[in-house]
């Protein structure tokens, strides 16, 4: 069932109408878990495609228990490996490809998500900073419907309150849901299928280009391929948060946000507390922050906190981006990642030494600084994001120095082109702010429940419209890492 | 538990130490919002002070839910001993 589909309309107006007149405790959980397996039940042919997936939660659960019980930091440790080799093998990762497999087409549907919550389960139930929860509150937060196929990654106390004390629904809040939803199918099944149909086109001429050498043409080609592929990936996954937070709120969960405005990032660094905000804050907290500490109280007498704190944000990243993906590739991705935050950072520190820390300050004032590190950020996101979308066979000459410099030239004109739209913003914004007045008053309100229903029905028919032109199931790029 | 006022003045004193500003002020909605060096990285040399300080270990939730002073307060008067 793709979030982006009619079935899942649907499913989730059944879901919002049964859960609005249960009652919060076991009949709400009951309920809620009925949900979860319909939903889960809708990405499998048979029941044994479910199996590996279901013993994977089931040995979650054994894990917390076991963490609940034995406690302390190398228990926990050890506990949090085995989940994660069991995860490695079941995703048929490639350094486990000499291991015995399973013989049989199983699905996978969300299991990194769930990862991340048994992970968080395990360290804090073994740390103490929380009680082992139940089997039933275990399987709906692990498989809680609208969170399973990507995220939002929430934790389970925040999960448990919400199921215990859902909010109650304002009209204001029911107007802010439906319009959520309502714009997050427009993204999913309009804006996306555009962008992804313009990355592919460019895609195609960047191949073109490699093959036939023409270096300049590969490089705009690649320019132009990797920002729409990064403005795809952007529309389709903000898109589902959309229709996800919405249709939470009906139920009275309050899911967190994965998005702040990710294109007005002030450098890399800003990036990832504003880009898959979820995913950036769990590896922060049960990666980045243990290994810091770990470092710094082994090495911090002798090695510098910078020095540590770079080799902590390359392992974080790396370690992110392997988690896309099963193939070399996704090492590349990771190793792009790392190397970008770790050199975000080791640059900072440097200027910082330079110029003082008001030296520093002042140059980050400047409006050509501001936009440049922007740029530059947003550009290298961007290519290195290109992992996700580009085909090894055909990119094999990206690996000559021609191609390496036709790489570097993509990057480069990227962020110029990137630093030149931060400079027209700038000039552009306050002049819109100027004459926001006029400009608001020019479109129609859509304050009353009336003007909402006549917003949603013209938007759905649009919607209906564009699906049946373009063909799209409203798939998300995320349910496949 | 230890009075917060005293755990106050005391983490005042770790942040003047850890950012390098003899006149820094912590009040209780403060954040890394507020403070330009207060990054992920920093958070975690606060931490370490903190630790040593308060002579406290804390865990990783409580590592990652330490968003603002007040919080830092009110964890630090309840596990800190004196």
């Amino acid at each position: 069932m793709a979030i982006g589909s009619l079935t899942f309309v649907v499913f989730a107006l059944l879901s919002v109408l049964v859960l609005d007149g249960v009652r919060p405790g076991v009949a709400r959980d009951l309920a809620v878990a009925a949900a979860n397996l319909m939903f889960l039940a809708s990405f499998v042919a048979t029941p044994i495609e479910a199996v590996p997936l279901l013993s994977f939660v089931a040995l979650g659960y054994f894990a917390v228990c076991a963490a609940s019980r034995q406690g302390g930091q190398k228990a926990v440790g050890l506990i949090v490996v085995a989940v994660v080799a069991s995860f490695i093998w079941i995703k048929q990762y490639t350094i486990v490809a000499a291991l015995p497999r399973l013989q049989f087409a199983y699905a996978t549907i969300g299991l990194s998500y769930v990862l991340f919550r048994v992970i968080h389960l395990i360290v804090d139930v073994g740390q103490g900073a929380m009680r082992r929860p139940r089997p039933l509150e275990y399987l709906n937060y692990t498989l809680f419907f609208l969170t399973l196929v990507s995220g939002p990654i929430q934790s389970f106390q925040d999960f448990h309150e919400m199921q215990r004390n859902p909010r109650p629904l304002a009209s204001a809040d029911l107007d802010a849901a439906i319009r959520r939803i309502v714009r997050g199918f427009v993204l999913l099944l309009v804006l996306a299928p555009l962008l992804s149909a313009a990355a592919t086109d460019w895609q195609v001429r960047l191949y073109s280009g490699l093959s036939g050498e023409r270096w300049p043409h590969a490089s705009v080609a690649f320019a132009a391929a990797a920002a729409i592929y990064a403005g795809y990936l952007f529309v389709n996954f903000s898109g589902y948060m959309d229709i996800v937070i919405g249709v939470a709120r009906l139920i009275g969960h309050a899911l967190p946000e994965n998005f702040n405005r990710p294109g007005s990032s002030a450098n890399l660094l800003d990036l990832w507390s504003r880009w898959h905000m979820t995913l950036s804050e769990w590896f922060k907290i049960y990666l980045f922050n243990p290994l810091t500490t770990s470092l710094a109280r082994r090495w911090g007498a002798t090695v510098s906190m910078a020095t540590l704190g770079a080799l902590a944000y390359f392992t974080t990243f790396c370690t992110m981006g392997v988690w896309h993906g099963s193939t070399p590739i996704f090492l590349l991705y990771g190793v792009m990642l790392g190397a970008g935050v770790a050199g975000n950072r080791l640059w900072q520190m440097a200027a910082q030494r330079r110029l003082g820390r008001s030296g520093y300050r002042a140059l980050c004032q400047r409006s050509w600084y501001q936009d440049l590190s922007r740029a530059s950020a947003l550009a290298y996101f961007s290519v290195a994001l290109s992992c996700l979308w580009i085909d090894p066979a055909k990119s094999e000459n990206l690996l000559r120095p021609a191609g390496v410099a036709s790489l570097v030239a993509a990057l480069a004109l990227l962020t110029f082109v990137l630093m030149a739209l931060c400079g027209a913003e700038r000039v552009a914004l306050p002049m819109l702010e100027r004459h926001r007045s006029r400009v608001a008053g020019l479109l129609p309100r859509f304050e009353s429940p009336v003007w909402t229903a006549g917003f949603v029905f013209t938007a759905t028919v649009a919607v209906a419209f564009a699906v049946g032109q373009s063909g799209t199931s409203g798939g998300i790029v995320y349910q496949g890492y | 538990m230890i009075d917060p006022g005293i755990v106050r003045g005391r983490l005042n004193q770790v942040f003047r130490e850890v950012f390098d500003e003899d006149d820094l002020q912590i009040f209780d909605a403060m954040s890394a919002a507020d403070l330009e060096e207060w990054d992920s990285l920093s958070h975690i040399t606060l931490v370490l002070a903190v630790e040593k300080e308060f002579r406290v270990r804390l865990n990783a939730a409580e590592v990652g839910k330490l968003d603002n002073v007040g919080q830092m307060i009110d964890l630090l008067a309840r596990r800190a001993t004196a």
